[in-house]
């Protein structure tokens, strides 16, 4: 089915919505819990939590891109359920590695939160991804938003494991120096 | 700001980013047979030239030979493969070079040849001499062509200084750098027998544990991606000059998975002889692993003028990048897979030693 009429199921209030949903986006979006949690169960759960969100969210919002508007809710669920799986110490999967090579950009753990506001670093940053070249973009997107492995990018994008991580290098590289000229790093 | 509030904030990329992101595919099967296709043409083409050069001064070593050609079959059939037609009826001289306690060694046969000129003739004083080696067979499965889709030479090449950084600073959760190491090769370990190396698992497990646990028939060598584990002995540490002949099972990133490598990136033969960076073993672990992927990796050989020499596979970095040794242009058999190698740089085992213990010490 295609997610226009995905979403004209949302608006009718059909569950029908959910279970297409469910078949159409259930793999994918399990894909992005699971590579942060890396955990079957708990990203099963994130799953359906993404259900009930979107069911409550559409209407009144109408994704032009359902796929993009599930993984959001997915990763960000997924993110606030490993708040909790941390404590445990299980899980973690490919996050503790992604946050580890993006420290490169953040100089510091100085409370620099009360700094700035979230909303400004998001739009710098989507600001950020649209001067990077596409290939470069969609690379660092794949390894930091869907936090696929470096192994996973390079058979899509048909290049060598390295090629990949120099590619993320480069591109953590410049984010620092736009974060620095931005006045987010010092 | 914490890299936490960073990675939150990615999460607020655009719609039309993330999609366009998951959009990617691999190239198509069809395009890498006809890059195949258009590669075998060059090779055939090239190597019709190449024995219309070298008239009857084909180098045969019969015990060689025989040696070789067992090796390459047991190894096939340890690892289930079966071998290519117009591969095993026309065994190719393999060099099983034995140990060296020196990096120089005698000149012992004249009649050697250099495939790019079809000449035994020395070359002229200064210039590094080719390996001793045969020419290629009329066989070559491009099977790797997908990784250089961007460029089908170098791909994104890398620079000296970026490599360096890498292994002198490795990122956390990477293995530290131990030392730059002669290595012996002394057999290819099947994937079965990879999948029982202690900690191998563990190393890969993390990333890949959704596909293990559901059973799938994923091979250990496709999981292993572009990984192959030897039996090796780390026989020289080229730094401190140490005599190690250190026994042990070896992780060398090559490209392309060990199948691919069989047909693509040459495999060392058993008693082949290769440098490289090489990690401290972890806790847990019972292999040690070549660092840096495969840029600083050189195939060691005997020169025709008896003199070791690293020459490095120019098909996985610009050798300009490298800043030592001269470049070269030649294409050797190097493995059992009898598929051909292009080295594209050449330097001397002793010189490239020096340049390193003193670029090493600066840089440490």
């Amino acid at each position: 089915m295609d997610d226009e009429k995905i979403i004209e199921l949302y608006y009718a209030r059909s569950e029908q919505a959910i279970s297409e949903s469910e078949a159409k986006y259930g793999a994918y979006c399990c894909k992005v819990a699971f590579n942060i949690l890396d955990n079957r169960e708990d990203s099963e759960e994130c799953v359906n939590e993404t259900w009930f969100r979107s069911w409550n969210a559409i209407p009144p919002k109408r994704p032009s891109r359902l796929a993009a508007f599930f993984a959001r809710i997915t990763r960000n669920l997924a993110l606030d359920r490993l708040d909790g799986v941390m404590a445990a110490k299980r899980g973690g999967g490919e996050y503790i590695a992604a946050l580890d090579e993006l420290s490169e950009c953040t100089a510091s753990n100085s409370g620099a939160e009360d700094e700035f506001s979230r909303k400004t670093l998001e739009e710098d940053i989507n600001r950020f991804l649209k001067t990077v070249a596409a290939r470069e973009c969609d690379i660092f997107l794949s390894r930091y938003f869907y936090l696929e492995t470096i192994a996973e990018i390079a058979r899509r994008y048909g290049l060598k494991k390295s090629n990949v991580t120099v590619i993320l290098s480069r591109v953590r590289k410049k984010l620092r120096e736009f974060l620095i000229k931005e006045g987010y790093v010092v | 700001m914490k890299p936490e509030d960073l990675f939150k904030a990615i999460g607020a990329a655009d719609d039309e980013l993330l999609e366009r992101s998951q959009k990617r595919k691999a190239p198509s099967k069809k395009c890498l047979e006809l890059g195949a296709l258009a590669a075998c043409v060059c090779i055939v083409a090239a190597v019709a030239v190449i024995t219309v050069k070298m008239g009857t001064s084909e180098y045969v070593n019969p015990e060689t030979e025989e040696t070789a050609q067992t090796s390459q079959t047991e190894q096939l059939k340890e690892t289930g493969q079966t071998l290519p037609s117009g591969i095993g009826t026309t065994p190719q001289p393999i060099e099983t070079s034995t140990a060296v306690s020196s990096c120089e060694a005698s000149t012992e046969s004249s009649d050697i040849i250099d495939p790019t000129v079809g000449s035994d003739t020395a070359p002229p004083e200064g210039e590094i001499s080719p390996p001793k080696e045969t020419p290629s067979p009329a066989y070559y499965d491009d099977s790797f062509v997908d990784f250089y889709v961007e460029d089908p030479k170098v791909g994104m090449p890398m620079t000296y200084d970026e490599v360096m950084n890498m292994l002198l600073s490795p990122s956390p959760g990477q293995h530290e750098l131990d030392s730059f190491y002669l290595i012996e090769t002394v057999r290819l370990l099947s994937p079965s027998e990879c999948a029982d190396v202690e900690g191998i698992y563990e190393f890969y497990g993390s990333r890949h544990s959704e596909t293990t646990e559901a059973g799938s028939d994923i091979t250990p060598a496709a999981y292993m991606e572009d990984d192959t584990i030897y039996e090796v002995i780390l026989k020289k540490d080229l730094i401190t000059g140490e005599e190690t002949n250190e026994r042990c099972y070896m992780l060398v990133r090559h490209m392309g998975n060990m199948d691919e490598q069989k047909k693509g990136d040459p495999l060392f033969a058993p008693g082949e002889l290769f440098c490289a960076p090489v990690d401290y073993k972890e806790d847990g672990e019972d292999f040690r692993k070549t660092a840096g992927d495969f840029m600083l990796r050189f195939d060691v050989k005997m020169s025709q003028d008896g003199i070791y020499t690293a020459y490095f596979r120019g098909d996985e970095w610009d050798a300009d990048a490298l800043p030592f040794g001269e470049n070269v242009d030649y294409t050797v058999i190097t493995s059992t897979t009898q598929n051909p190698a292009h080295y594209t740089k050449a330097v001397t085992l002793d010189e490239l030693t020096e340049f390193l213990i003193k670029d090493w010490s600066e840089r440490r």
